[in-house]
């Protein structure tokens, strides 16, 4: 800072008259460090003094620095400043009430929103579900039956399949294959080809093996019933033989690929 | 070498006796630690000058932490105790900068 000459005052010491003067005002300079050496070596009543001092001194900051280092920041502060700064944190703790408020508001609203979409997303997927059995677009299991109708004469027509058909539809299958190439769905129809039996443009040839998953006990009465597909296809004047084996565990892999709608649109 | 001891004593009974301030003398005790501080640097610059006496030093010592003291007590007092206690803060800095300045020149010749 400000470089003033020695003799200007600054310590305490400088404007005190009694303070002992030596003719070493304007000492040489290597006796400023012996003189501290020599009177390191050779300590007086005034140094004891001087060291009480420094001992208080050290205490004192010692003291300070601890008690800042543990108390909390606010310790030190006057009293305004407490007051505007309690006035400024409950501001804004009514500040954030308010917007915790809100916000418990908003999630609620969005876990409801997400709870009936949830369910509406699970609705959507059980109809999914139905819907591809019905329409035959992916393979099912189940239990059910497997009808083997060997045919050795060729008399088995097509009319008797979609009887059959009928008749297992009545007695509750929800799938239906022929041969493990045709799915049975809403728009397969049956025609009679040339040494076989055309169903849905597929032709399916001798023996014909049907495959229907449903109740396996139903499916087999509903098929051995008189006047039923049994008896019709055992009949003299076919002469075919029917085998029909119930599973609790038959697989469709047969799958039917939907046609677009291109004339039908629903009406609302 | 007798001060160097009473100073290493004085930081150990701080930190042995960890003593808690009372609240009271909080605001006081910073002020009464730079008037100390004044003191013990004009104490070794009236030393390195020659002009060094223990009585003067202990009287001046004591005025200077009771004067610094009570300035502070009563700008609180009167309501302005956070700034007196910033002039009494730039005051003593300025003395011990000075007092630095003579010893630094005394025993360094610079």
């Amino acid at each position: 800072m400000s470089e003033q000459p020695e003799q200007s005052a600054g310590g305490p010491e400088d404007t005190s008259p009694d303070a002992g003067t030596s003719p070493g005002a304007e000492a040489p300079e290597r006796s400023a460090w012996a003189r501290i050496g020599h009177d390191l070596s050779h300590p007086g009543i005034g140094q004891v003094l001087v060291a009480v001092i420094v001992c208080l001194s050290s205490f004192a900051v010692v003291t300070q620095v601890r008690s800042r280092a543990v108390d909390d920041p606010f310790a030190g502060m006057r009293r305004a400043d407490l007051v505007t700064m309690l006035d400024s944190l409950s501001n804004s703790s009514r500040q954030l009430d308010s917007e915790l408020v809100e916000l418990r508001d908003t999630q609620r609203q969005l876990q409801s929103g997400a709870d009936s979409r949830q369910a509406a997303q699970k609705q959507a997927a059980a109809r999914l579900a139905q819907l591809e059995v019905l329409s035959g677009t992916v393979p099912v299991e189940g239990p059910g039956v497997t009808i083997r109708i060997d045919d050795p004469n060729s008399k088995v027509t097509s009319d008797m399949l979609l009887d059959a058909v009928e008749e297992l539809r009545d007695a509750g299958a929800e799938a239906i294959s022929f041969n493990g190439k045709v799915r049975v769905v809403a728009n397969t129809w049956f025609s009679a080809g040339a040494n076989s039996v055309i169903v849905s443009g597929t032709p399916v040839s001798r023996p014909f093996t049907i495959r229907a998953i449903g109740d396996p006990h139903s499916l087999e009465e509903g098929a051995r019933f008189r006047g039923g597909l049994v008896s019709q296809v055992e009949a003299a004047q076919v002469g075919a033989t029917v085998t029909i084996a119930p599973a609790q565990r038959i697989r469709i892999d047969a799958v039917a690929t939907p046609a677009p709608m291109t004339m039908a649109t629903p009406v609302r | 070498m007798i001060a160097v001891i009473g100073l290493i004593i004085g930081v150990v009974l701080g930190l042995v006796l960890n003593p808690s301030m009372p609240v009271a003398l909080q605001p006081y005790l910073p002020i009464m630690i730079m008037a100390a501080l004044d003191a013990l640097f004009g104490a070794a610059r009236a030393y390195l000058g020659h002009t060094f006496s223990d009585k003067v030093f202990v009287v001046s010592f004591l005025s200077n932490v009771a004067i610094a003291g009570l300035m502070v007590w009563m700008g609180d007092q009167i309501g302005v105790g956070a700034q007196l206690s910033t002039a009494v803060v730039v005051v003593l800095g300025i003395r011990i900068f000075t007092n630095m300045a003579a010893i630094r020149r005394a025993l360094l010749h610079v």
